[in-house]
C-alpha cells in the first residue's frame, strides 16, 4: 500500500513537472512567435525608412546626364562649364537633401560637384578612380555601394554612366547620408545593425559593433577592399558574436543563431545576458544587398513562459489535489456509510439484547412478586400462629389461676345466696329494713366479684399486638393482682418497687402484662418450697442504650437456675417444673413477645439466691411515639 | 326437746358470717358467731349443748384443729 502510494505520488509529481514543462515550452514558443511577428513588423518599418531615405535617391545619377550643362562640361571641360555644372549640382543636391552630387570624368577625377569645400570623394579635383562605383559605371553599369569617403565621412554612393551617344564620357554619382538611419534605432527597440554587401557592419545601435565583419574576410577580398578604400584604413575586426544566418530568399527574411561562448555574448550584449535569450531576426533590404539585423531579447518571453509554466504546474497540482480531495471525500463517504451500517447493526443487536434482558427481568420480577406474595402469606400465617400461641400461653396461665380464682369467687357467691335468701324471708316477715341492708351487702359483694373477674377478662382478651404508651408500674400492679390470693396463701412477701406513672414504656400493654404474669407465676412456682419467699420487682431506665429502654427485673428467692437451665431456658418444651404442670412454652412465648416490641428477656442468678429475669422494653419517647392517652 | 341448742358459727368472711347468722336467727336457732377457731375454742367445753359449724379453710388454725 505504501509502495503504491509512493508510486502515485511520483506519478503526480511527474505529471506536475511535465505540465509545467509543456506549458513553458508552449508559452515560450508562442511568446517567441509573437515577438518575431512584432520584430518583423518593425523590420518592415525600418526597411521602408531605408527605402524612403536612401533608395529613393538612387535613380538620381541617371538623370544628371539629361542636363546639357553636364554633358557640355564633359565634352569641353572649361571653367565656365564647370561653374554652370557646379551650380546645377549644388542646386540639385540642396533640392534632394543628399550629401553630395558630383560628376567624374572618364579618368575618375571629380569634374563638377555640389561640394566645394569639404574633403571628400565629391571634392572637385579628387581622384576616385579606385572606387567601385566609378569603375562599374565606367564599364557601363549603374552601381551603388557603401563606402567611407576619402574625408572619412561614410555614405552610400550611387553612380550612373554618362553617355555621349554610345560612348561613356563620364560618371554621375551621388553620396547619400546615413545619418537619418541612425535616428531609427529607437524604432527597432533592440540592439540592431546594418551590414553592407560585404557583410560588414556599417551602422549599428551599438557603436562598438560598427565596422566589424560578420564573417571572416578572405585575404583577396581584404586586398580588394583595401584597394577600393571602401572602409578607409579601418582593419575590420570580426563581429564579437558568431551569428549564423539563414536567409529566406522569397520574403527577404533573415533568421540568425547566436554562436560562441557566453562570455563574449555577455560582453557584447550586456552583463548577465544569456545567448539563448536572444533571437536574431533580419531583413534583406530590397536591391541593396544590405541586411538589417536585430537582436531581440527573449528574457521577458522566457520570464512570462516561466510564470506560465509555474501556473500550469500549479493548475495541474490543483486539479490533482481536487481529484485527491474528491477521492478522499468518496472514501470518507464510503467509510461513513459502512460505519452507519455497522452502527445500525449494533443498535439492532443492542435493542434485541435489551428486549431479551427486559423479558428476563420481567420474568424475574414476576417470580419475585410471587415469592414476595408467598412470603407475605407465610408471614401472615406465622403471625396468626404466633398470636394463637401467645393466646394459648395466656390461656395456660389462666388455667393455672383458675383454682384460686374459683375459691375467690365461691365465698362471695355463697354469701350472696344466703343473704338474698334471708332478704326474701325478711321481706315476707315485713322486716324491710333488714332486707334492704342485705341487698346493699349483696351489691357490695357483686362489685367485689367484678373486681376479681375484670382483670381476668382484660388479661384473657385475644388481641393483636399494638404498641402504645404503657405505664409500667400500673401493668405490674395488674399482674400482681392476679396472684393476690396465691401470694397471700403461700405467704410470699412482695417487694414492688415500681411506682405507677414513673416509667412509661412503648409496647403492647396486654402483652407486657402477659409476660409479667408469666414471670411472676414462675417466680412463685420457684419459691414454692423456699423457706423465705420474697418477690422483688423493680424497674430502671437504661439510657445508655439506643433507643433507651426500661429494664424490669423480677427476682425471686428460690433455689435459682442450674447451668443446664440457663442454657436451655428459652428453648421450647424445656421445663423445670414437674410433669403436667407446664408445657415449657411460657418463656419461649415471652421472649417472642419481648422481641416483637424490640425488647429482650434474659435470665441470670441473683447475687444472693434465686433467679432474676430481666425484661427490657423501649422507653416511650413523646417525640417519636403516639401520645400517652389522657384517660388510660 | 326443751333443751335449747346454741350454734357456734366460725366464719372469717364477714358477709358469709352475717348471712348464716341471719338464716339461723330466722329459724329461731340461737347462734354465736366467731371470726376464728382460736376465738371459739374457750367456749367449747365438754357437755356443751350446742353445735359447732365451722369453715374448713381458715387463716390461722383451721376448722379441724
Amino acid at each position: 500500500m505504501a509502495l503504491w502510494r509512493a508510486f502515485l505520488a511520483l506519478v503526480a509529481l511527474a505529471l506536475i513537472a511535465a505540465a509545467g514543462f509543456w506549458v513553458f515550452e508552449r508559452s515560450f514558443a508562442q511568446g517567441a512567435s509573437n515577438l518575431r511577428a512584432a520584430s518583423n513588423g518593425r523590420l518592415d518599418l525600418f526597411a521602408s525608412v531605408v527605402e524612403a531615405r536612401v533608395r529613393r535617391l538612387e535613380p538620381v545619377p541617371a538623370t544628371i546626364q539629361l542636363n546639357p550643362v553636364v554633358v557640355r562640361l564633359l565634352q569641353t571641360p572649361s571653367a565656365a562649364h564647370a561653374t554652370a555644372a557646379n551650380d546645377y549640382l549644388a542646386r540639385l543636391n540642396a533640392h534632394l537633401g543628399s550629401l553630395a552630387v558630383f560628376v567624374l570624368d572618364v579618368r575618375g577625377v571629380v569634374l563638377a560637384s555640389s561640394n566645394t569645400s569639404r574633403r571628400d570623394d565629391s571634392l572637385r579635383g579628387e581622384d576616385v578612380s579606385y572606387r567601385p562605383y566609378y569603375l562599374e559605371a565606367l564599364a557601363g553599369r549603374s552601381t551603388r555601394h557603401f563606402a567611407i569617403g576619402s574625408g572619412g565621412h561614410a555614405g552610400y554612393f550611387a553612380s550612373h554612366p554618362i553617355y555621349d551617344g554610345s560612348r561613356v564620357v563620364g560618371v554621375a554619382a551621388i553620396k547619400i547620408g546615413l545619418d537619418a538611419l541612425e535616428q531609427t534605432w529607437s524604432m527597432l527597440g533592440a540592439p540592431a545593425l546594418v551590414t553592407d554587401a560585404n557583410q560588414v557592419v556599417i551602422l549599428s545601435s551599438q557603436p562598438q559593433w560598427r565596422y566589424t565583419s560578420l564573417v571572416p574576410l578572405p585575404t583577396e577580398r581584404r586586398v580588394d577592399l583595401q584597394l577600393a578604400q571602401t572602409y578607409g584604413a579601418l582593419r575590420l575586426p570580426l563581429f564579437p558574436l558568431s551569428v549564423e544566418l539563414s536567409v529566406n530568399e522569397d520574403s527577404q527574411e533573415v533568421q540568425g543563431l547566436l554562436r560562441g561562448d557566453e562570455a563574449r555574448v555577455s560582453a557584447a550584449l550586456g552583463q548577465g545576458v544569456e545567448r539563448a535569450d536572444f533571437m536574431v531576426l533580419g531583413r534583406s533590404l530590397d536591391g541593396m544587398d544590405w541586411r538589417v539585423l536585430i537582436f531581440t531579447s527573449l528574457a521577458a518571453v522566457r520570464h512570462q513562459a516561466l510564470v506560465d509554466g509555474i501556473g500550469g504546474s500549479v493548475s495541474v497540482a490543483f486539479l490533482l489535489l481536487l481529484a485527491l480531495y474528491w477521492a478522499q471525500r468518496q472514501r470518507i463517504e464510503r467509510q461513513k456509510r459502512v460505519a452507519k451500517r455497522q452502527l445500525e447493526q449494533a443498535n439492532l443487536a443492542l435493542e434485541q439484547e435489551v428486549g431479551r434482558r427486559t423479558q428476563q427481568l420481567t420474568n424475574t420480577n414476576t417470580l419475585l412478586r410471587k415469592e414476595v406474595a408467598e412470603r407475605e402469606q407465610t408471614e401472615i400465617t406465622l403471625r396468626a400462629a404466633q398470636n394463637e400461641l401467645v393466646h394459648a400461653g395466656k390461656m395456660a396461665v389462666l388455667g393455672q389461676l383458675a383454682a384460686s380464682i374459683t375459691h375467690e369467687l365461691t365465698q362471695p357467691l355463697g354469701a350472696i345466696r344466703t343473704l338474698s335468701g334471708n332478704a326474701a324471708e325478711f321481706m315476707r316477715r315485713g322486716n324491710h329494713s333488714a332486707a334492704q341492708d342485705n341487698l346493699s351487702i349483696v351489691a357490695r359483694l357483686v362489685d367485689q366479684m367484678a373486681r376479681i373477674i375484670d382483670p381476668l377478662k382484660s388479661f384473657s382478651r385475644k388481641s393483636t399486638a399494638r404498641p402504645e404508651a404503657t405505664d409500667v408500674g400500673r401493668t405490674v400492679e395488674q399482674a400482681l393482682f392476679l396472684f393476690q390470693l396465691r401470694q397471700r396463701h403461700e405467704k410470699v412477701e412482695t417487694d414492688n418497687r415500681c411506682a405507677p406513672g414513673e416509667w412509661i414504656a412503648w409496647c403492647d400493654t396486654n402483652r407486657l402484662e402477659q409476660v409479667l404474669v408469666n414471670l411472676v407465676g414462675n417466680a412463685l412456682d420457684a419459691m414454692r418450697d423456699a423457706p423465705h419467699k420474697t418477690l422483688q420487682i423493680s424497674a430502671e431506665l437504661r439510657s445508655e442504650q439506643v433507643p433507651p429502654v426500661i429494664a424490669i427485673q423480677v427476682q425471686d428467692t428460690g433455689k435459682g437456675l442450674s447451668e443446664t437451665d440457663l442454657a436451655h431456658l428459652f428453648e421450647p418444651f424445656y421445663t423445670t417444673k414437674a410433669s403436667g404442670v407446664g408445657l415449657g412454652l411460657g418463656l419461649v412465648i415471652c421472649r417472642d413477645i419481648a422481641a416483637e416490641f424490640q425488647g429482650t428477656l434474659t435470665a441470670r442468678n441473683a447475687p444472693g439466691a434465686g433467679a432474676c429475669f430481666t425484661l427490657t422494653v423501649p422507653l416511650w419517647q413523646p417525640s417519636l411515639h403516639a401520645p400517652f392517652p389522657k384517660t388510660p | 326437746m326443751n333443751r335449747t341448742l346454741t350454734v357456734f358459727l366460725v366464719e372469717d368472711d364477714a358477709a358469709m358470717q352475717l348471712g348464716c347468722v341471719q338464716a339461723l336467727q330466722l329459724a329461731d336457732i340461737p347462734v354465736r358467731a366467731f371470726d376464728s377457731a382460736e376465738a371459739v375454742l374457750p367456749h367449747i367445753v365438754p357437755g356443751l349443748a350446742g353445735v359447732v359449724v365451722t369453715d374448713m379453710r381458715l387463716p390461722g388454725a383451721d376448722g379441724l384443729s
